[in-house]
């Protein structure tokens, strides 16, 4: 077992804690354009997310592990699409908790 | 406003037998004639002024006749249908349209080759011909009407909503939304007939009018669906509440002495969809009721398009759910089926992100999830309505609704606890509860819901019974061949197999069996005892019979179970019974369980 | 939802109906359960706990979480070096972004081969195993690995980590029992006066006329619900019924009738052709 490299659950006001971390977040596609892609975090901020997208075509919700780069860009390893329906409230909860009381689980 | 058909519509239609996106379109549009009602849709004449050929509009586009959009005599451009042929008239066809739009409302004829124009036909609509005077139209009514409906004309049109059993004489203006078939029946004074319509003013009312024998016959053919009527000299009781299928405390009666005019030469109106809307917070006392209930929200998110397997057909249907919020601070998921779900449910989906507000007109109140609303084919779903409530609700949304946390309706239940409800999401424990207790059910048998784990089924237990094919008990092998039903006291030659099957479920706290029965084991595994035996016998180097209880193992359900004391060999035990499966509604699950976690922080 | 069924449950498992002869494996286990104390539970945990219990309770006593002992785990996360180069396991790694543990799955039937091939570095999956401590090294035996189809999966498996903890941990050091007693009234919230209500076993609709055989009715609506006539868009000629159901045309005719008047069935392209009203 190793947890020398998590990645955080972030949503966008999380970000500018873990700039040079690794994080993950999901974001609602908004646009894409080469070697990047502009989203919506689930606290409604927008999100840069560079490097080389998945194969197309995305879905309306995408995952992305990598490091964030800025309080709100990150630089993307792993890429998912996350489909057209997902409970973005709820992901929200989920980074709130996994950065609160229960970090410990976490990280 | 275009207001011709496109010549030789009909004959393109023939030669070109489906449009989709890839071949050029024709834009074609046809004269509706001879519009009329079947079940859930409608079909129609398509014209073109020198040839007809049936036509069939798919259930969405009902909404559009019954708003009167879609007329009949009116104009419709064809986007996309498909040409079938009627068996046994190898020469005839039908089209099958799957998308439309209205061109021009209703013109003042059917369109005759005869006065075909080089460039098509052109008629104008009637609205246009109605630019006259009220006492001119009068007077050309009075012209040509019978007394009778002279009487209507020059009466005052009573609002349905204002109409009562103990009133004199009234007239009513009202449009026929709906109209039933002619039924017959037996009864003790002998045979009779019997039809109704479903009749709607401008204000948006509904009744329904029921007519019996000589009525039936009278006025059949009188009421056109989609058709307005000045109706006077019906009489009012009291709605059977079991049958009612509109909002209203009271069912019309027509008899031979009523009158019903068809208010031809009147300006069209479009009644407006009447809504009695329930918050969703108070939607628990409706679960599983006949009452049918609408409705307003606003779209939270839209699922795409999932197949449905209907147990009782095996066939597949399309289902989109939706969730819905309002001002209660509460969600509620609307499956919306059919072509609602395929139709206006992608148009949901395009613009799920905008969080329009919809109203839904007629749903069906279900306990799936707790609480969960649900289309019928009469259902009607209007976009952002033009209405105080919607506005109310979107103003609401927008300043505080997307911030606020939402609740599904379903998960709490607490409002409605008392009510008897079942609910996926009442009264949900851990095996361990049940497991820990070993006497839980000694006095009647108790209900929980619980979500676990399908972790082992026995591969080598008897899963199943042979049963009577009509009644479902057990049947005996018959001396000679056959199988004898000792219910039924008769022998068939055929038996179907019926699940009986001991499950091992796992959740975070332990591990227990559940006993299933048939409808319960058949979703569990996801095929019929009888097609599962199949498997079994059937051989070669993969073992489908245990690659099937394998695929079955680990995965997760949402299982209503009830659990009893048995005793066995005098000994007393504890038996839990598979009463419900439902899958599992992750999104649903995660609301539940982080109520559950805000409710432990603020209780320390 | 709850399905009606004309057979009797309660006779099913009892002693004296025909299943006498087999013994009722329903609830043998449910009181061995009982006896032993071992917990057998699936412990929803990130790879991060798993790490911290391995951590102070060290590997005599077991894995234990708050005061419950993991034997059996459920995770979900990311594939990775998947390997395959033996032919009666598949190794890979499960990363769920808190950390990352090995795994195994045994192949030994069809199945299980099937389920890992359609699992590949970099799908998202829940897996199901067993903890095994082996020479300081902890490795999952994997039971199933199930690719992850709807994502609210995933939300869902961390918030049901943090609520399995948060019910456990004020427990902790107590016996597994009334460990997982407190989840439950907590759980529950308070439900209990209405728990209990019971379910009317709800019988199915009247498919008989009395003498066993199906009423016309029923026949027909049966007949136009098979999927080989809904498929026919054109529906089903009432001729066809009649010849299929063999039923004299004249007989049909009302009942036909009298199901389109309850909206059970509708006239398709003329009046002849009828289908069924799917809700």
């Amino acid at each position: 077992m190793d947890t020398s490299s998590p990645s955080v659950f972030v949503n966008g006001a999380l970000m500018r804690r873990y700039v040079g971390q690794k994080v993950r977040t999901v974001i609602q596609v908004i646009g894409s354009d080469i070697g990047s892609v502009v989203g919506k975090s689930t606290d409604d901020l927008q999100i840069v997310v560079r490097g080389s997208s998945p194969t197309p075509p995305l879905t309306t919700y995408l995952e992305v592990i990598g490091i964030a780069e800025s309080d709100n860009a990150i630089r993307a390893e792993t890429w998912t699409n996350f489909g057209n329906s997902f409970g973005t409230h709820n992901y929200n909860e989920l980074c709130k908790l996994a950065n609160g009381e229960f970090k410990h689980l976490f990280i | 406003m275009e207001n011709s058909v496109t010549q030789d519509g009909i004959a393109t239609v023939l030669s070109n037998q489906s449009l989709d996106s890839s071949s050029v379109r024709p834009e074609i549009v046809v004269q509706v004639v001879d519009l009329k009602p079947v079940g859930n849709r409608y079909t129609f004449n398509a014209n073109d002024g020198n040839m007809k050929m049936k036509a069939m509009l798919p259930a969405t586009l009902t909404c559009e006749i019954i708003s009167g959009k879609i007329q009949n005599l009116g104009l419709v451009r064809l986007l996309d249908y498909t040409v079938n042929d009627i068996p046994g008239k190898s020469e005839e066809k039908y089209m099958l349209i799957t998308k439309c739009e209205a061109v021009a409302s209703a013109l003042d004829s059917e369109i005759k080759a005869e006065i075909k124009a080089s460039t098509g036909i052109t008629l104008k609509p009637k609205q246009e011909f109605v630019a006259k005077s009220a006492s001119q139209i009068i007077n050309e009514q009075r012209g040509n009407a019978a007394p009778a409906a002279r009487m209507a004309m020059t009466r005052r049109v009573h609002p349905l909503v204002s109409l009562n059993p103990y009133q004199g004489s009234w007239t009513i203006r009202v449009r026929v939304t709906n109209k039933g078939v002619m039924r017959t029946y037996n009864n003790a004074r002998g045979e009779g007939c019997v039809f109704n319509v479903e009749l709607t003013d401008e204000e948006g009312t509904q009744i329904q009018a029921t007519m019996f024998n000589a009525a039936a016959r009278k006025f059949y053919d009188r009421f056109e669906m989609g058709k307005v009527y000045y109706i006077s000299r019906g009489s009012l009781k009291l709605a059977n509440k079991q049958f009612k299928t509109v909002q209203n405390d009271y069912e019309m009666t027509l008899n031979e002495n009523s009158e019903v005019e068809e208010a031809s030469n009147e300006e069209m109106f479009t009644p407006e969809i009447k809504f009695n809307f329930v918050p969703i917070d108070e939607l628990g006392t409706y679960v599983n009721q006949k009452d049918l209930i609408d409705v307003i929200g606003v779209v939270q998110c839209v699922s795409p398009t999932m197949s449905i397997r209907r147990k009782n057909d095996n066939e597949m249907i399309p289902k989109r759910d939706i969730t819905l919020a309002d001002e209660s601070k509460n969600t509620v998921v609307v499956s919306l089926w059919n072509d609602l779900a395929t139709g206006i449910g992608q148009e949901l989906l395009d613009m799920a992100d905008n969080h329009p507000v919809i109203a839904i007109k007629s749903l069906k109140v279900g306990d799936f999830q707790g609480v969960s609303l649900s289309t019928i084919s009469r259902s009607n779903v209007v976009i952002n309505p033009d209405s105080p409530e919607a506005k109310k609700l979107k103003s609401w949304y927008d300043a505080e609704g997307k911030e606020t946390s939402m609740s599904a309706i379903g998960s709490g239940m607490s409002s409605s606890a008392n009510n008897g409800s079942r609910s996926m999401y009442s009264d949900r424990v851990f095996l361990s509860h049940i497991t820990s207790n070993p006497s839980l059910g000694e006095e009647k048998p108790v209900f929980f819901s619980i979500r676990a784990y399908i972790s082992f089924i026995k591969p080598d237990q008897t899963m199943w019974y042979r049963a009577c094919k009509t009644c479902n008990k057990k049947v005996t092998e018959a001396m000679d061949s056959g199988y004898w039903c000792e219910g039924c006291q008769k022998k068939d030659q055929e038996c179907s197999l019926r699940y009986i099957m001991a499950v091992k479920v796992s959740d975070s706290t332990g591990e227990t069996w559940f006993s299933a029965f048939n409808d319960e084991a058949e979703k569990i595994i996801g095929c019929t005892a009888d097609e599962l035996n199949n498997l079994k016998s059937e051989e070669g180097e993969v073992n489908e019979f245990q690659t099937k209880l394998k695929e079955t193992t680990w995965s997760s359900h949402l299982f209503r179970i009830s659990v009893s004391q048995q005793e066995y060999n005098s000994e007393k035990r504890q038996r839990i019974t598979v009463r419900g499966v439902s899958p599992i509604d992750f999104a649903a699950e995660t609301r539940l369980l982080l109520q559950d976690i805000s409710k432990k922080k603020t209780s320390q | 939802m709850f399905s009606s069924s004309q057979f009797e449950p309660n006779s099913a498992f009892s002693g004296g109906g025909f299943m006498s002869s087999q013994p009722s494996q329903a609830y043998e286990s449910s009181s061995s359960t009982a006896k032993n104390r071992e917990f057998q539970g699936l412990v929803p945990v990130t790879v991060k706990q798993i790490t911290e219990c391995f951590q102070t309770s060290g590997e005599k006593s077991g894995l234990v979480i708050n005061g419950i002992s993991l034997t059996n785990v459920s995770l979900v996360g990311l594939v990775c070096d998947k390997d395959v180069s033996k032919v009666t396991e598949v190794r890979f790694t499960l990363d769920d972004g808190t950390g990352r543990i090995d795994c195994k799955r045994w192949v030994n039937e069809t199945f299980d081969a099937r389920e890992m091939e359609s699992v590949r570095d970099g799908t998202y999956v829940r897996v199901n195993g067993h903890l095994k401590t082996f020479q300081g090294k902890t490795q999952l035996l994997v039971f199933s690995v199930r690719p992850i189809m709807d994502f609210n999966e995933v939300t869902f498996h961390y918030i049901e980590c943090i609520h399995f903890y948060s019910q456990n941990s004020e427990s902790q050091g107590q016996q597994v029992g009334d460990v997982t007693q407190s989840v439950n009234t907590t759980f529950q919230g308070g439900s209990n006066t209405n728990q209990a209500t019971p379910l009317n076993p709800v019988v199915s609709s009247q498919n008989n006329d009395g003498n066993g055989r199906k009423n016309l009715d029923d026949m027909i609506l049966d007949y136009l619900k098979q999927p080989a006539c809904t498929a026919r868009q054109q529906g089903i000629h009432i001729d066809e019924i009649a010849q299929q159901l063999k039923v004299p045309k004249n007989k049909l005719e009302g009942v036909v009738q009298s199901l389109e008047g309850d909206g059970l069935i509708y006239s398709t392209i003329d009046e002849y052709h009828f289908k069924h009203v799917e809700l």
